[in-house]
């Protein structure tokens, strides 16, 4: 059992063995960060297989010294970005339908009840098409991936005061999105006192 | 279900490490009044728990086999790139088989390479070559010289000083 940085070595090399398992270790947070992006799993895998080519195709000027999760995570939000931007005439994400047989909202939707993610996801690619590329992924990087501010500039290659400003936007409209389209998911008080 | 969350770890949601993090979102994913406590500080807090939505296995499986089809593509295998180097190898012979052939039955043109040779062993100028007559001498090297055609008069003069 190779461990990553071996992997990584290895697949750079060439070692195809190396590359496939690399891509299984990679795969899920890819698809997810490029689904969050783009709003579209289906839109998500184009943009999946064109990161993990370029990365077949990259490898070897991959800099050591750097985080690998780092540059993965530059590549995947950059794809996507130019997804989005290619779809419409302001780059903004269409939202998606009210569409009973999307899929991952209905799979997500048997694995975990108790809060509905099927309808928190829904929720979030709709009120996320409101806002610019940037921020969204700004926002997806840091809530949903949970990287540091700082990480997020490195990935996104801007200021971290640049990467604030994205943030607070985001937050802004989602939070007045939830508030105005789905008050199912707003608390009423602070709940703190009923615990 | 997990004791509630910390006020500490409510407020200082974002600052917290990774694994503090799951735990709260693990949490409050389960516990309607720790989430609702939760949000009070930032409702967009909320799409945190869409880091747990998974993403369907077959779906990853598809992927792979599209990314592994996808760089076989770009990648010639082996048996593939033997397959090249053999082709080349044969064309390069080939290729040298028919100019050997051509070069072999080609007839050079043996009076024009004569001729160079006599071009180069020409003499120095006479006075008198070719109907042309030396009328002058200025120098070493330079010479006038005097062509009659016909009724036409011509002089040539020749100096390697002269630069035009």
């Amino acid at each position: 059992m190779r461990d990553e940085p071996q992997l990584i070595r290895d697949a750079s090399a060439g070692d195809r063995a190396a590359f496939d398992e690399l891509v299984r270790l990679k795969r899920e947070r890819v698809v997810r960060t490029a689904f969050q992006v783009t709003g579209d799993l289906d839109d998500a895998m184009d943009v999946a297989q064109s990161v993990f080519i370029k990365l077949w195709q990259g490898l070897d000027r991959y800099d050591s010294r750097r985080r690998f999760d780092t540059w993965l995570y530059r590549v995947t939000v950059n794809a996507a970005i130019d997804f989005i931007r290619g779809r419409g005439p302001k780059g903004t994400i269409q939202p998606l339908p009210d569409d009973p047989t999307d899929t991952i909202a209905e799979e997500a939707i048997e694995i975990e009840a108790r809060l509905d993610l099927g309808a928190l996801q829904k929720a979030f690619s709709r009120l996320a098409g409101g806002l610019a590329p940037k921020q969204r992924a700004a926002f997806v990087l840091r809530e949903i991936e949970g990287l540091e501010t700082s990480e997020v500039a490195r990935v996104m290659g801007v200021a971290e005061s640049t990467v604030r400003n994205h943030l607070f936007q985001a937050r802004k409209t989602l939070k007045a999105g939830l508030e105005r389209d789905y008050p199912e998911f707003v608390p009423r008080g602070t709940g703190k006192k009923d615990r | 279900m997990s004791k509630h969350i910390e006020q500490a770890e409510i407020t200082g949601f974002d600052t917290l490490g990774d694994d503090r993090r799951n735990l709260v979102l693990t949490h409050v994913a389960e516990c309607s009044s720790c989430r609702a406590a939760w949000l009070v500080e930032d409702g967009s807090r909320l799409f945190s728990l869409l880091s747990r939505t998974p993403i369907p296995e077959h779906r990853l499986d598809e992927l792979s086999a599209r990314v592994s089809a996808a760089v076989n593509d770009l990648t010639p295998s082996t048996a593939r790139r033997h397959r090249f180097h053999a082709a080349a190898v044969a064309a390069s012979l080939l290729l040298a088989a028919v100019l050997g052939g051509v070069l072999w039955n080609h007839e050079w043109p043996s009076e024009q390479a004569a001729t160079m040779h006599r071009i180069e062993a020409l003499p120095v100028l006479d006075d008198e070559v070719a109907g042309m007559q030396v009328v002058e001498t200025p120098g070493r090297d330079s010479r006038v010289l005097d062509l009659k055609v016909g009724g036409t008069q011509i002089l040539m003069i020749f100096d390697e000083s002269i630069d035009l």
